[in-house]
């Protein structure tokens, strides 16, 4: 049976366009790096400080996430990260995270009433690190008058993804034996997100990345044959 | 004269039955004594026995934490009884009304103890009390001008009183004289500046009336040209005072002197401490603006006076940064936005000067009125007439003058009102009729000398106003009569030489190291970014003088 290309995939997309469009309309942003120069062309220009500094500054971050494109089951993730910001635009992250697995409704009518048993692709943990990219600062000023600042941010990494491979298991039956062992392969991810920051040392970060890690099942490798899990997370990022 | 005998027991009634008489007399008069307070007159009749257990039952409800209940007894006593009796008792009373909560009713009855001077054997007490409740509910300047108009040996008052007396002395030898002293007011106006002077010294340090005579005392040292002397005090109010406005006040006193010994850098450093979200943010902004210009700084100041004339300020009253941007035009050979400047002075300000002298006929003489108009465009944020002088009138109502007036009219207010809902237990001892009475007139004598004070403040804009656009109008003719250059080098001052340091928002030196922010003015004002303007452009002198030859 082929699957077509899920409906919430197509949906995602929408939305992070729409998200970018509300971001270029309703903001100011300038890129991270931008100088007097830049400006070199108006008469009044503004100085200031910069309201948030992540330089040399170690970021501690718990989100939570779930897995957006998977048609027979839900995963929930709990990610913890550490990173250092070596300047404004580059910083260098760990994380490890860790999925719960449930299967959604089509799957358990599928094995139930027809005793159809898709292959199911599912991560259980996932670690490793990746390097961010911060090309954009920007501000909302919010209907009270408050200014909140946020930037964006673009990610790419790799590392390795507890996972199994398994037929089975919806409508209740048993899992096709052979077909439920965990392995740890690779993985990698690329990514974007936003910083929205809440105050001198803390931000809510949201993130959607797309990590591709190669399928338990033997013979096979992660560039025929990788699994793409579209990620989309929620946190808060604590700076010291 | 016969007397007709009763012999009928074989005793002579007569005698008996005048003492009897004698004692029912005594007794009724008690009662009536003891409950029509118009009796007072008849005070010395009131017999001693009488005084002591009306006392000592008024003492009791005190010490059981009755207020209201001594408070009504300790008034009838005062009335009903004189010298020392009354004199306890008016302390007890005034000391009972403090602790009912009403610490005007009982700033009341400490004036009249403290007005009867040293005979008095409670006046110290009264002195240190009004002292303390001064601190907490203003009493007000008409008040305790009335209080001090006693005169009083100041080795009588007591350590405690000793900062309150001596603080309000200072001021009110330094409003006598002080401030036109300030302004060339002759050799009386010094005299009596030495005199507040000498007076604010007197104040005892770690006193609550400390740090406000040590800021008065900067002021006069400023004024005295002893710029140590002032830098002195003001850093010993930032050291000791709880308040904020007052130390930051005293900030930028520090930052004026500086100003005044050509010292920019630091001056900047004050000016710099003053937050956001104070008062005097602005007026920071303005002086710094100044000092930019002094050290030829042209883009920070007019970045500068670009907060003071953004629309978050739109009522703010500073006319003279278009004077200020049209003699920095003028000194970058930007003659179009000088003619610019000055423009935009005259169409903003003109309805301004009509509206204001409107108003200042309309209230001339009648200061109750013009605290009135004061007092409800602070309640409401509207000029319900001569609209146009907004900003004038929102300037004089920042000022401490109606400040302070609107806080004692209100805690007057709040007392009546709480007289009305408890003071039931007094009526019937008059204590309230005398409350209100004196509520009432101290409102109107708050009210009277505030307005007085408003008024001559929103006089002395006018004139300030008026002389700002001679200034506009000799600029303007200079200009037409071709004696642009002239006009020029007066307002070049000495030996500035340029300051080559960056700086940036909030009037700091831009720190490489730091992270800078930069964003572009296109029209839109947001909030995080008052303060930091700076403008972009250059001297077109060079050309100017090219183009002339």
């Amino acid at each position: 049976m082929s699957l077509t290309l899920p409906r919430s995939k197509n949906a995602l997309a929408f939305a992070l366009a729409l998200a970018l469009a509300a971001v270029a309309l309703f903001s100011s942003i300038a890129p991270t790096g931008a100088r007097a120069e830049d400006f070199k062309d108006y008469e009044i220009r503004v100085i200031k400080n910069k309201y948030f500094t992540k330089r040399f500054r170690l970021q501690l971050d718990i989100n939570a996430g779930g897995v957006m494109n998977q048609s027979f089951h839900n995963s929930y993730l709990g990610i913890a990260g550490l990173g250092f910001h070596f300047s404004e635009s580059f910083g260098l992250h760990a994380e490890g995270g860790y999925s719960f697995v449930d299967n959604k409704d089509e799957c358990d009518l599928l094995g139930r009433d027809f005793n159809i048993n898709p292959l199911i692709n599912e991560v259980q943990t996932i670690y490793g690190g990746y390097v961010s990219y911060t090309p954009i600062y920007g501000k909302y000023q919010l209907g009270s008058g408050d200014v909140l600042y946020f930037d964006w941010f673009f990610t790419a990494g790799g590392g390795l993804a507890a996972n199994r491979e398994r037929q089975g298991g919806c409508g209740g039956e048993e899992v096709t034996p052979g077909t439920d062992v965990w392995e740890t392969t690779p993985q990698f991810n690329v990514g974007t997100g936003q910083r929205y920051f809440l105050g001198k040392s803390t931000a809510f970060i949201w993130n959607v990345r797309v990590l591709v890690f190669q399928p338990a099942a033997e013979g096979k490798n992660i560039i025929d044959d990788g699994i793409k899990n579209v990620i989309l997370s929620l946190g808060l990022g604590y700076f010291l | 004269m016969r007397v007709k005998s009763d012999k009928s027991n074989g005793l002579s009634t007569g005698p008996i039955k005048s003492v009897l008489a004698c004692v029912a007399a005594v007794v009724a008069w008690n009662v009536v004594a003891s409950f029509v307070p118009t009796v007072s007159f008849l005070a010395p009749l009131v017999p001693v026995a009488y005084a002591q257990n009306a006392y000592a039952e008024a003492q009791r409800a005190f010490q059981a934490r009755d207020y209201f209940n001594s408070a009504r007894l300790f008034y009838s006593l005062s009335i009903a009884s004189s010298g020392d009796t009354r004199a306890k008792a008016e302390f007890g009373l005034a000391e009972s009304l403090k602790k009912a909560g009403f610490p005007y009713g009982g700033a009341y009855f400490y004036s009249r103890i403290v007005a009867q001077g040293t005979k008095n054997d409670f006046f110290r007490f009264g002195l240190d009390n009004l002292g303390d409740l001064n601190t907490r509910s203003p009493l007000g300047r008409a008040a305790i001008g009335g209080i001090f108009g006693t005169k009083i040996d100041p080795l009588q008052v007591p350590p405690g009183a000793r900062g309150f007396y001596f603080f309000y002395k200072g001021l009110e030898a330094f409003d006598s004289g002080g401030a036109a002293a300030g302004l060339g007011g002759g050799a009386s106006g010094m005299q009596s500046v030495a005199r507040a002077k000498s007076e604010f010294e007197r104040v005892p340090s770690g006193n609550p009336y400390y740090p406000r005579a040590q800021y008065y005392l900067g002021v006069i040292y400023a004024v005295m040209k002893d710029s140590d002397g002032a830098l002195g005090a003001f850093s010993r109010v930032v050291r000791t005072s709880t308040s904020d406005s007052l130390r930051q006040l005293a900030t930028m006193g520090l930052a004026r002197v500086y100003y005044e010994r050509k010292d920019y850098r630091r001056a900047f450093s004050y000016y710099s401490q003053i937050p956001r979200d104070s008062d005097l943010w602005l007026e920071t902004l303005f002086e710094g603006a100044w000092a930019f210009f002094m050290i030829q700084k042209h883009n920070n100041s007019l970045g500068n006076n670009h907060t003071i004339h953004s629309p978050f300020f739109v009522n703010r009253f500073y006319p003279e940064t278009y004077i200020l941007n049209a003699i920095t035009y003028l000194r970058l050979c930007r003659y179009q936005a000088l003619r610019d400047q000055l423009r935009k002075f005259q169409e903003r300000y003109k309805p301004t000067f009509a509206d204001l002298n409107n108003l200042l006929k309309k209230y001339q003489g009648n200061p109750e009125a013009f605290y009135s108009v004061i007092a409800r465009y602070r309640a409401t944020g509207r000029l319900g007439e001569n609209t146009a002088a907004t900003e004038v009138i929102d300037a004089v109502s920042r000022s401490d003058a109606f400040k302070e007036a609107a806080a004692v009219v209100r805690g007057m207010e709040r007392e009546a009102a709480q007289l009305r809902g408890q003071g039931a237990r007094w009526e019937m001892s008059g204590l309230a009729d005398v409350l209100r009475v004196s509520y009432e007139n101290r409102r109107k004598a708050t009210i009277r000398t505030a307005g007085e004070i408003l008024f001559s403040q929103a006089v002395q804009q006018f004139r300030y106003l008026r002389d700002l656009s001679d200034q506009t109008r000799l600029i303007n003719l200079e200009m037409l009569s071709g004696r642009t250059d002239q006009l020029r080098a007066r307002f070049n001052p000495e030996n500035q030489g340029s300051d080559g340091t960056s700086w940036g928002e909030g009037m700091k030196p831009l720190n490489v190291k730091s992270e800078i922010e930069y964003w572009p003015f296109e029209g839109e004002y947001w909030e995080d970014e008052l303060g930091g303007y700076v403008y972009n452009i250059d001297s077109k002198c060079a050309v100017a003088t090219s183009a002339k030859k």
